[in-house]
């Protein structure tokens, strides 16, 4: 593969890598570190990447793994949950009409798999067979995640919304 | 319309691909609310999210941790070394195995129950040199072996297994017996048969060793005089 062929196929994916690794990892710097490693070691395996049938599923694959590697070895979770455990009262931030980075926050907290599943499906767009093969799972399971996913924020929105309405 | 096409327009809605018409059906269909509506707009906000990284800094990145592949000739060079170093092996092995090998080695010897008989043919030298001890009337002359007896033995080599028979046991007995019986000493090959002279044989024998004994234990008394000084 050549260096045309590999930003045409592979680095044209480095934006959804970069959103699932801020998503897994919440650290831009990191999530950044991450997409990085991955290219450069897509980049080095150039020659071996045209046998591969579905590029972006592999490359999401790469991210993956390198991401859940950095969250054990980091400790990143520990980190990721002190970051968070600020935002448990919503009270002060709600106030300040962050709703949104709130809900973020929300979906930060979900595991690890549910995270992944809702990211790559409902911010990127992907089908569930290509989702359940990146995730090493049935289709029926990615379903249930998502869904399970989905209902936890949506719990949220609707207990922020209640807040906000008792407020006023 | 089934579940499963909900479900995927329910997907498609989030993905932010769904159409108005979609998004009204499923509104129709009371799937959609507020919340979910919400929570599109946020994942929608989440797409615009970029990296800023281009390919060209990939690129100029690149070399800094490129593995660098030896030149052809260097690598030549260690496949022969590596060669070399084989064929080195297996010559000390070829070389030391075996001298380990007889070191190692233990025989194993049958347990074999081994009888001789009188029979059995000795050699015809004495062991002891005869001629130094002339002074013996009845030794002067050479000593032979006793010349098997009447009954041609053969040597016995068998495995005996732990127990004999009683009958077996018996019949050795009775052989040694009738061994024993024939005669007691023989000098140059004929057997003294009158037991007195037999007994007068074996005492000027004996003394004659005795005397040699004595002889050499005195020879060997000056050795105790000698004294060392450290």
């Amino acid at each position: 593969m050549d260096a045309a062929q590999f930003k045409a196929e592979v680095f044209c994916w480095k934006d959804l890598l970069y959103r699932l690794a801020l998503r897994l990892l919440n650290n831009p710097s990191e999530a950044e570190d991450a997409v990085q490693h991955t290219m450069m070691n897509m980049w080095q395996r150039k020659d071996d990447l045209n046998k591969i049938e579905n590029l972006r599923a592999f490359v999401i694959k790469a991210l993956k793994n390198d991401c859940v590697n950095r969250l054990k070895k980091e400790k990143t979770i520990g980190r990721h949950h002190g970051q968070f455990g600020k935002m448990q009262s919503f009270s002060t931030e709600v106030s300040n009409g962050n709703m949104v980075e709130i809900i973020k926050g929300e979906i930060n907290k979900l595991p690890e798999k549910q995270r992944l599943i809702m990211q790559l499906c409902d911010v990127e767009g992907l089908d569930i067979k290509e989702i359940a093969g990146i995730v090493n799972i049935d289709e029926g399971a990615v379903r249930t995640n998502l869904s399970r996913a989905r209902q936890k924020v949506k719990l949220q929105i609707i207990k922020l919304q209640e807040y906000e309405e008792r407020k006023l | 319309m089934k579940s499963g096409n909900y479900d995927r327009l329910m997907d498609k809605f989030y993905a932010g691909r769904a159409s108005t018409e979609e998004i009204s059906i499923l509104k129709g269909e009371g799937l959609l609310d507020d919340q979910d509506i919400f929570y599109a707009e946020l994942l929608n906000s989440e797409r615009g999210q970029k990296m800023d990284w281009d390919f060209e800094d990939l690129i100029k990145e690149v070399p800094a941790t490129k593995v660098v592949a030896l030149p052809a000739r260097r690598s030549l060079m260690k496949r022969i070394m590596a060669a070399a170093a084989v064929v080195a092996t297996i010559l000390i092995a070829y070389i030391f195995w075996p001298q380990q090998q007889k070191q190692k080695q233990i025989v194993h010897v049958p347990v074999i129950n081994k009888k001789a008989d009188s029979g059995r043919k000795l050699p015809t030298t004495p062991s002891l040199a005869v001629h130094g001890v002339k002074d013996s009337v009845f030794l002067s002359e050479d000593v032979k072996n006793p010349a098997p007896a009447g009954k041609n033995y053969a040597v016995k080599t068998r495995k005996e297994s732990g127990r004999k028979s009683t009958k077996d046991a018996a019949s050795d007995k009775e052989e040694n017996t009738m061994n024993s019986q024939h005669f007691m000493v023989m000098v140059n090959g004929k057997p003294v048969t009158d037991e007195a002279d037999a007994i007068q044989i074996m005492k000027e024998s004996l003394s004659m060793v005795s005397r040699d004994i004595t002889n050499t234990v005195e020879e060997l008394k000056p050795m105790g005089q000698i004294k060392i000084k450290l």
